[in-house]
């Protein structure tokens, strides 16, 4: 196994970026069992993670090989050093607090930067600075390419939802063995998953929200869903999945949803993707 | 005046606001009629111009609900029922002048609005910006950072703000929405049709 949760806590875009906020809901997400987490530079949330944590880990005794924190290299970043991107690793380190990262994701793969990026990622992994190395936004294109150079990720991470399944990306990653992630596992709860009579069915079968349910068909799908929310009962309310499973009828019911939604496009945030 | 104020959230739009107000103020102080209404006059249509650039970049945002559209029109002003079935739905990213090379660096932004599989392509060109390598203020607002540092476009993106007043002939056709004949040939450009090719993208390339 490669993460040591089954969920991962998300401090992107719509995360709190205060001290104070960001711990109130970290404190939670551990006590409730989340000891994932997921940052990058342009959530400018790494820096503050990072002081949660520590404190986290002062107050509740948690060790450093008990956390799975994983950062991501932006397109910016990609672009500034051509590729050779130790140096922002380097800082983001230092600015978390940090000796290793348990995991490091290119966040956009632009092509004209991805081969010597991932190059960067394999030596920094090999100096022990990166336990696993992967990479966010990618299509069947990008996997097989990766695959073809012989350095596979080991860890992908898409957008994914019912309404987007990336059913070829999952299968695809499943055979060789890659962890996938899935983020907006719930589609910011898009009025099509919302309402879902069906998603409301299993809601009521199961004495669950919806947006329970579907976290618990991210994970019924060998998908490790990374969540965010401001609110610690929402966090405390999505933890709590561990005690129902769906059945194989219903995962297929849920995944037949998929119309290839998406709400992020690659090419907006990766041009050329 | 204290409610619009508070509508604007940025604060370089509230000193725009205010520097337009107090600018009027003083022509309008002075007894200069004509200018404060040209000013006025200008100013709605510099908006005018940049809030038809805006609706086009809001269908690429997370917020948009535009997703695997049937046709995705880049180029020169054109009329896109010319070119499509009746019932399809489009998206058409056009301005006056955009070069060929423009619309390429467009299509890298903006093709994921089409569908995995099929999407279909439309370029309309004028012959003379075939082989012209330059961008207009039209075309910076559709460009990531990372394309502005690469194109060295950067400069240009504070003009892209006032299209009126650095590109006014150009802004009222775009307003207008002129129109041309255009008619179907090969695309000129193999590294255009490879992109396409690779992202299984149907490429339909039209010259006026």
């Amino acid at each position: 196994m490669v993460t040591k949760t089954n969920l991962l806590f998300g401090t992107g875009v719509s995360s709190n970026k205060d001290y104070e906020g960001l711990l109130r809901v970290v404190r939670v997400a551990a006590e409730s069992g989340i000891l994932g987490f997921d940052t990058a530079p342009s959530y400018h949330t790494q820096g503050v993670l990072g002081r949660v944590l520590k404190q986290l880990m002062a107050e509740a005794g948690i060790q450093r090989s008990d956390l799975f924190i994983q950062t991501k290299i932006d397109a910016w970043q990609m672009q500034n050093k051509c590729g050779s991107v130790q140096s922002f690793v380097e800082a983001a380190l230092k600015e978390m607090e940090l000796t290793y990262l348990d995991a490091l994701l290119i966040h956009w793969p632009l092509p004209e930067y991805m081969e010597r990026t991932w190059q960067s990622f394999v030596q920094m992994q090999a100096q022990g600075m990166v336990r696993q190395i992967g990479i966010c936004n990618v299509r069947m294109r990008q996997l097989r390419q990766l695959v073809q150079w012989g350095m596979p990720p080991q860890i992908v991470q898409l957008e994914r939802n019912p309404l987007r399944t990336c059913t070829a990306e999952v299968d695809f990653c499943r055979q060789y063995d890659i962890l996938v992630q899935a983020y907006s596992p719930l589609c910011k709860m898009n009025t099509r998953i919302r309402d879902d009579a069906n998603l409301r069915a299993l809601a009521g079968k199961y004495q669950k929200s919806v947006g329970q349910v579907v976290l618990r068909w991210h994970l019924d799908t060998g998908v490790t869903p990374v969540f965010t929310s401001t609110k610690p009962e929402r966090v405390q309310e999505y933890a709590a999945i561990d005690d129902f499973c769906l059945s194989a009828e219903e995962i297929k019911a849920i995944t037949a949803k998929n119309i290839d939604y998406k709400m992020y496009l690659e090419s907006w945030s990766c041009p050329g993707f | 005046m204290s409610g619009i104020l508070k509508k604007m959230k940025h604060k370089k739009s509230r000193l725009v606001a205010l520097g337009f107000a107090f600018g009027n103020g003083v022509l309008i102080w002075c007894g200069w009629y004509v200018a404060a209404a040209v000013l006025c006059i200008a100013t709605g249509l510099d908006l005018a111009v940049l809030q038809k650039i805006n609706r086009q970049k809001e269908l690429f945002s997370p917020r948009s609900t535009v997703r695997n559209v049937d046709y995705l029109i880049i180029g020169d002003m054109c009329s896109a029922t010319k070119f499509i079935p009746v019932g399809s739905n489009y998206v058409q990213i056009s301005a006056p002048g955009r070069s060929l090379n423009a619309s390429y660096e467009i299509l890298r932004h903006t093709f994921s609005i089409l569908p995995e599989q099929g999407g279909k392509v439309i370029l309309a060109i004028r012959e003379g910006n075939v082989d012209k390598n330059c961008y207009t203020l039209f075309d910076v607002p559709f460009f990531h950072p990372v394309t502005l540092e690469r194109l060295r476009l950067k400069s240009m993106v504070w003009q892209s703000k006032f299209p009126l007043f650095f590109a006014p002939l150009r802004s009222l056709r775009f307003l207008l929405g002129t129109d041309r004949q255009y008619h179907p040939v090969p695309c000129p450009r193999e590294d255009i049709r490879d992109f396409c090719t690779q992202r299984d993208l149907q490429l339909i390339y039209v010259q006026g």
